[in-house]
């Protein structure tokens, strides 16, 4: 596992200040955030290359916060491979590795088998990739840290990549934290998130949790939340039984008028009255071409303002009122609501959907 | 679903039609022309006074190798004294190089200048320098008397004064050829469990290693040639830079140009296999 | 638009080549080494005269001399030391040239050379030839100092009647203590290198070092003589130089920097410029070749 506790690294004039998050034994940790936030200097801080001048770093139980770098038993894979050019792709592979049988079995396992014994500049981007991780794990490490592996291959090659990652992650289950600055990656891979910018941690949670529930429009803005609005948020206190808890606790969630642009939209959560805003994934919106009676508690007409079709999934956005709307439906909805632009429909979505921050 | 408008025509000024060539374009023509033409000259001007100083001495002095003892002994000494500079500067200034490189210690800038001075020194005064330093009355110097080495009129005092100056030639190229290599080569090795020293060992040197062979036949060059700082230390035994200019003085330009020319020839051989040796980089050309 | 600048900045650069209007051009003079200090107040007060920039060049003698016999560079003006350089470059590029002062090899020591204390003319073969001490002397080859000094070395055995003193005194001061010039010399004995040098009187006053003096009959004069060649590209500055040296003014500088100045220069070759005739006594070349 990986712990950090308010770690503190400097490089020139970057620094990363009060990290603390832990990703639990084999479990698949992902650093999110944008370019410069500091992605690489945190990994290469976990991998000892950059000295931490605040903070404890453990890993797998051991305090390794001021160790050398080879005795931490962690693997490195950067986002260029940094495969050794002057060496052999075995060479490359078996060079942190006591044990050629392990060399060797690991070439096999990434069907490296064919060009074990040229030297690395001939490989393709893919293949180098694959080498990288390759050499990382033959020395069984306990901790595996990716630095955007996947980020300068095709994506043909990222998929296989990705696969074979994934296939040996399961079988080993050793740890591993993977850097990147593409969401849908953190949505896809991993159990926890962690989301990084400037140098400082904005959120930790499960990536559900950050999409769903980001803790500010920047976060949600990052993760690739289509509906980012800034409003009025007020508790709701109708003289109507059903809107008015029982009791006036913290824990419970109020019923939350958030009002934007001349709409009112209807929400759950904890919020202070006043400035907030509110995030609402594109997935959680329906369209329709009437209005039902559903429990939904917003309903919304709308008129189709433009149509986005992506293979399975057309992200579709509407104008409710002034205000844009991106829905993500299936394409074969779509078609058979004969969606199109100026077409008049309905909108709608959950208050439990609509999350306030 | 409704059809998309059509497309309506770009502006004029936003299409890719043929404009007439920018008037620069010629410029640049003639500016190719003038850099070719001055670098030929100037290639020249590096070239012609060697030939004419092969061609002047060159037969003599090659025919005298087999005659002349003094010549014979003056030239082993000058490429011994050099070679032996140059493996000192390779042990003592690698490290230094090193460190340069990928230190990232306050007054960084401060060292690399004070290696840069010796090359500012007037060749004279630097020997005079290292007589200031190792001379028979300080306590250096004392010390090294006492283990039967002296620094005027002996080997010592040539591979001294060789080193003084030339060693500040290969920091620099060193340097610049540890710098080369992406730290992050190193990073990854220790990862893989390289202490530092095993990293640099299997990782770094071997990348390295071509530009600080480049760097040390700049050193060995400049050992082969230096005069003013050796002859204040030492003018008993003559390396081949004081045998010409003693010879010149003494008997004139004909006794003095196969001395010269003879080096010139004989320097060529090592030279030029060690950059033959050289062969390809296989370093990536500097990214991130 | 790059054709313009370019062309712009050549001729810029040609017209900078050109200075204004000066009214006399600097002259060249070759001169022995051990005159530097000298030389450079001659040349300031020169030019307060006359409004002349001299351009010295300094070094061994000989070397001097090879550099207008082999590289044919010829000077305005000649100061060497005599003893066949000066007559070896007559008639081919001098018609004359004067004697116009004397030097002589001392023993030169600082206050840090072994037996600096009781170091005298008359037991200084004594001291120089004891184990530990340490003798530089100048390059026979290319400088009459070095030529002087070993033959005074080599005469010393016959002159103090000491069998094998040429051995030791020329052990002491071996090749390893041998430099090319004066200046290198000095530095050797300026950090303690070795106790002491043979070389010129005027080198030792102008350093500052002590010195003991040799005994005449071993420690013959040396003559510095002053010419124009025949070739000089400026004849006439050239003249007005040497003209200048000789002159009361130019011989106080010389004595000022312990310079043995001949009250009376001798001449020494025919057709001597009338502007230093003057100054002069002259010989005929017969009585000057001793």
């Amino acid at each position: 596992m990986i712990s950090l506790e308010r770690i503190t690294a400097h490089v020139g004039d970057f620094s990363l200040a009060d990290i603390t998050f832990e990703v639990p034994q084999g479990a698949y940790g992902i650093v999110i955030g944008p370019t410069g936030a500091g992605k690489t200097t945190l990994v290469e801080a976990i991998a000892g290359l950059v000295p931490v001048t605040r903070g404890r770093l453990t890993l797998g139980g051991t305090d390794l916060t001021h160790a050398p770098p080879e005795r931490r038993r962690l693997g490195l894979v950067y986002q260029h491979a940094y495969l050794f050019p002057h060496l052999t792709v075995r060479e490359n592979v078996g060079y942190g590795s006591a044990s050629s049988r392990i060399t060797v079995e690991m070439l096999e396992r990434f069907g490296l088998g064919e060009v074990a014994g040229r030297n690395v500049r001939v490989l393709s981007g893919g293949e180098r990739q694959l080498v990288a991780i390759a050499r990382a794990l033959a020395r069984r490490p306990e901790v595996l840290l990716l630095d955007e592996p996947f980020a300068a291959l095709d994506p043909r090659r990222r998929i296989t990549v990705r696969r074979e990652l994934r296939t040996i992650y399961f079988e080993r289950r050793f740890t591993v934290l993977q850097v990147t600055h593409d969401f849908h990656e953190a949505g896809l891979l991993g159990d926890i998130g962690v989301v990084l910018d400037r140098g400082r941690i904005l959120q930790v949670g499960k990536p559900e949790e950050l999409f769903r529930k980001p803790v500010s429009p920047l976060v949600a803005d990052f993760l690739g939340a289509e509906n980012v609005f800034a409003g009025m948020a007020q508790p709701i206190r109708d003289e109507a039984p059903d809107w008015t808890p029982s009791v006036d606790a913290e824990d419970v969630e109020h019923a939350v008028a958030f009002t934007t642009g001349g709409i009112t939209l209807y929400a759950l959560g904890h919020v202070v009255p006043g400035a907030a805003h509110a995030v609402i994934r594109a997935d959680d919106i329906s369209l329709s071409r009437s209005a039902g009676a559903s429990s939904v508690r917003n309903q919304f007409r709308a008129t189709v303002v433009d149509m986005a079709p992506a293979g399975a999934i057309t992200r579709v956005t509407v104008d409710v009122s002034g205000i844009s709307l991106v829905a993500a439906v299936t394409t074969r909805s779509a078609q058979e609501l004969q969606l199109a632009r100026g077409v008049e429909v309905f909108a709608a979505f959950k208050a439990t959907a609509v999350h306030l921050c | 679903m409704s059809v998309p408008p059509p497309l309506q025509p770009l502006p004029a000024e936003l299409t890719l039609e043929e404009r007439p060539a920018p008037a620069g374009r010629r410029g640049d023509g003639l500016l190719s022309i003038a850099a070719a033409l001055f670098a030929s000259l100037f290639l020249l001007f590096l070239v012609a006074p060697l030939v004419g100083l092969v061609g002047g001495g060159g037969t003599s002095g090659l025919r005298q190798l087999s005659t002349d003892a003094e010549l014979r002994s003056s030239l082993l000494l000058t490429i011994g004294t050099a070679t032996l500079a140059s493996l000192l500067g390779i042990i003592g200034a690698t490290p230094v190089a090193y460190a340069l490189a990928r230190g990232r210690f306050r007054g960084r800038a401060i060292v690399a200048a004070m290696i840069d001075l010796p090359l500012l020194i007037p060749h004279p005064v630097a020997g005079i320098a290292l007589l200031l330093v190792l001379g028979r009355n300080t306590a250096l110097g004392s010390a090294l008397w006492a283990l039967g080495l002296q620094i005027t009129g002996s080997i010592t005092g040539i591979v001294c004064a060789m080193l003084f100056v030339s060693a500040p030639l290969y920091v620099s190229a060193a340097r610049e050829a540890f710098d080369r290599v992406d730290p992050r080569f190193e990073g990854v090795a220790r990862t893989l469990g390289d202490s530092r020293w095993r990293a640099l060992r299997r990782v770094t040197l071997p990348l390295a290693w071509r530009g600080l062979l480049a760097a040390a036949i700049v050193m060995w060059a400049r050992a082969v040639s230096e005069f003013g700082a050796i002859v204040i230390l030492v003018y008993h035994p003559r390396v081949a830079s004081v045998l010409s200019y003693e010879r010149f003085t003494a008997f004139g330009l004909k006794e003095a140009l196969p001395v010269a020319a003879v080096l010139v020839l004989l320097a060529l051989i090592p030279l030029a296999a060690l950059r033959a040796l050289r062969g390809d980089d296989l370093l990536p050309s500097r990214r991130r | 638009m790059r054709l313009t600048f370019f062309s712009l900045a050549l001729f810029l650069a040609a017209g900078c080549g050109g200075r204004p209007e000066q009214p006399k051009p600097p002259i060249t003079v070759f001169a022995a080494a051990s005159l530097a200090r000298p030389l450079r107040v001659l040349a300031d007060s020169f030019q307060r005269h006359s409004r002349v920039t001299t351009r010295a060049e300094l070094g061994g003698s000989l070397e001097q001399a090879r550099k207008i016999t082999e590289l044919g560079r010829i000077p305005d003006a000649l100061m060497l030391v005599d003893d066949e350089v000066l007559s070896g470059l007559m008639p081919t590029y001098l018609d004359w040239y004067v004697r116009f002062a004397t030097n002589r090899v001392v023993v030169a020591y600082s206050r840090r050379s072994r037996y600096a204390d009781a170091i005298t003319t008359e037991n200084w073969y004594q001291v120089l030839s004891r184990r530990d001490v340490t003798v530089g002397r100048a390059d026979p080859a290319i400088a009459p100092a070095g030529r002087h000094a070993l033959s005074i070395l080599r005469r010393a055995e016959t002159y103090y009647r000491v069998p094998g003193l040429a051995d030791r005194l020329i052990g002491r001061a071996s090749l390893r203590y041998v430099r090319p010039n004066a200046t290198e010399l000095a530095a050797l004995l300026e950090t303690g290198e070795v106790d002491y040098i043979l070389d010129y009187e005027s080198v030792a006053r102008q350093y500052g070092f002590r010195f003991v003096t040799l005994p005449e009959d071993l420690a013959i004069a040396i003559l510095y003589g002053i010419s124009v060649p025949r070739q000089a590209p400026h004849f006439q500055e050239g003249v007005e130089f040497v003209q200048f040296v000789l002159s009361d003014e130019g011989k106080q500088i010389l004595r000022a920097a312990k310079v043995n100045v001949l009250s009376m220069p001798v001449a020494i070759g025919s057709a001597v410029p009338p502007e230093i005739s003057g100054f002069v006594r002259t010989a005929t070349a017969a009585a000057a070749a001793r």
